[in-house]
């Protein structure tokens, strides 16, 4: 009789190690069996967390602003006579900058902002003479205010509302309407040099 | 005084043998000097056939990986793969413990479906699984739900296979996503089943 009960309790107790690993550890579970294929599990969950953001990029990368120089001393013949004129510099050289515009944010709306004309000491240049051709017709580029101010808004293509993911080339040129006293205007961050473009979500 | 040395060894035997609890037989008779016993000791042990199988935690949780990407605005949507928390050792890594004596392991994963937010959806291709070692390979997640194709544990010798591994989880980031959270804790379509077999 003491001997039946203390097998009833190792019986007892072989069968809870035995179902442990299967309840109650999930993803540590263990199975056996003399014959036969042998399957057990382990469960893991995913979480993906994606911010509502807004990416914008003209120029370089890594915080630097780029330059766009339309040196046009070597183009003294062709000055005044309303043929564009390249310009060099920008990131990708040749008056040209990278763009790109990658947002889940709904429609995107780009504008430009200067602070008023170019300046060289009393003379002034406007914006207007600076073109900008764009690679994309995704991605337009606004006009620069001539006199300073900020452009009508121009819209990115969305790729597939409201995800945008655009990348393009903005050329930059010399207008070369008129003619204009001669001097270096605007520059890195003076004269009126430095244009802010701003990207904007609803 | 040989006797009672003779009768207390064979008492002694006689314990360890109890005590065991594995005796077949045991005998001690030998009435002329130089006395001599000799006792038999027979050993048994059942060794199961077994698998055993750990992703993440050994313990009663079902270890999660979070990928928060809160703070990677910058980088979304660039083809550069973003670093995972979660997993039982941290930074979207998890313990990975195959043991078996049953032959070749085979392991899988099953997904219900892409991970989802509301309407929207990431498929679990953006989920990229690196193992520390190659004898323990990872399954790729299903993109849009069901039972990957199976890659094998390396056996160590015959049919036993003893392996460990570190599986990091990452996201992928080849595309840009509406913004929300996505899977979870067995909702969403959050949950894989990893599962290992013998043949």
């Amino acid at each position: 009789m003491k001997s039946n009960f203390k097998r009833i309790i190792l019986a007892v107790a072989v069968g809870s190690v035995l179902a442990a690993p299967g309840a109650a550890m999930a993803e540590l579970t263990v199975v056996t069996g003399a014959v036969g294929t042998l399957s057990t599990t382990a469960r893991q969950d995913f979480q993906v967390i994606i911010p509502r953001f807004l990416q914008f990029r003209v120029g370089a990368t890594a915080g630097t602003i780029s330059l766009v120089n339309c040196d046009m001393t070597a183009n003294a013949a062709a000055l005044g006579n309303a043929v564009n004129q390249a310009c060099i510099g920008g990131d990708a050289g040749g008056g040209v900058s990278n763009v790109s515009v990658v947002s889940n944010a709904g429609q995107i709306t780009l504008t430009a902002t200067t602070l008023g004309q170019l300046q060289s000491g009393a003379n002034n240049m406007p914006f207007s003479e600076i073109t900008t051709n764009t690679s994309s017709a995704n991605v337009p580029a606004p006009v620069l205010p001539a006199l300073g101010g900020v452009s009508p808004t121009v819209n990115v293509v969305m790729n597939a509302a409201p995800v945008t993911n655009r990348q393009a080339l903005w050329t930059y040129g010399f207008a070369n309407t008129t003619v204009y006293a001669p001097g270096t205007y605007g520059g890195v961050a003076v004269q009126n040099g430095r244009a802010t473009y701003t990207a904007s979500s609803p | 005084m040989s006797k009672l040395l003779l009768g207390a060894l064979g008492a002694m035997s006689l314990i360890a043998i109890v005590l065991a609890g594995r005796a077949e037989a045991a005998s001690a008779t030998d009435p002329t000097a130089p006395y001599s016993a000799s006792v038999t000791l027979n050993h048994q042990i059942t060794y199961p056939r077994f698998l055993r199988f750990q992703v993440g935690a050994a313990g009663a949780g079902i270890s999660a990986i979070n990928c928060d990407l809160s703070a990677q605005a910058a980088n979304l949507g660039n083809g550069t793969d973003l670093n995972c928390l979660g997993g039982d050792l941290g930074g979207g890594v998890s313990t990975v413990l195959v043991q078996s004596n049953a032959g070749q392991i085979r392991l899988t994963a099953t997904t219900l479906g892409a991970l989802v937010s509301g309407a929207n959806t990431i498929p679990y291709s953006e989920i990229k699984t690196t193992t520390n070692d190659a004898n323990v390979p990872a399954p790729l997640l299903p993109a849009a739900g069901g039972t990957s194709g199976s890659v094998n544990v390396a056996v160590n010798a015959g049919n036993v296979t003893n392996r460990a591994a570190n599986w990091t989880y990452q996201f992928d980031n080849t595309a840009v996503y509406r913004p929300g959270t996505y899977g979870g804790v067995n909702v969403n379509n959050g949950r894989v089943t990893y599962t290992a077999s013998s043949p």
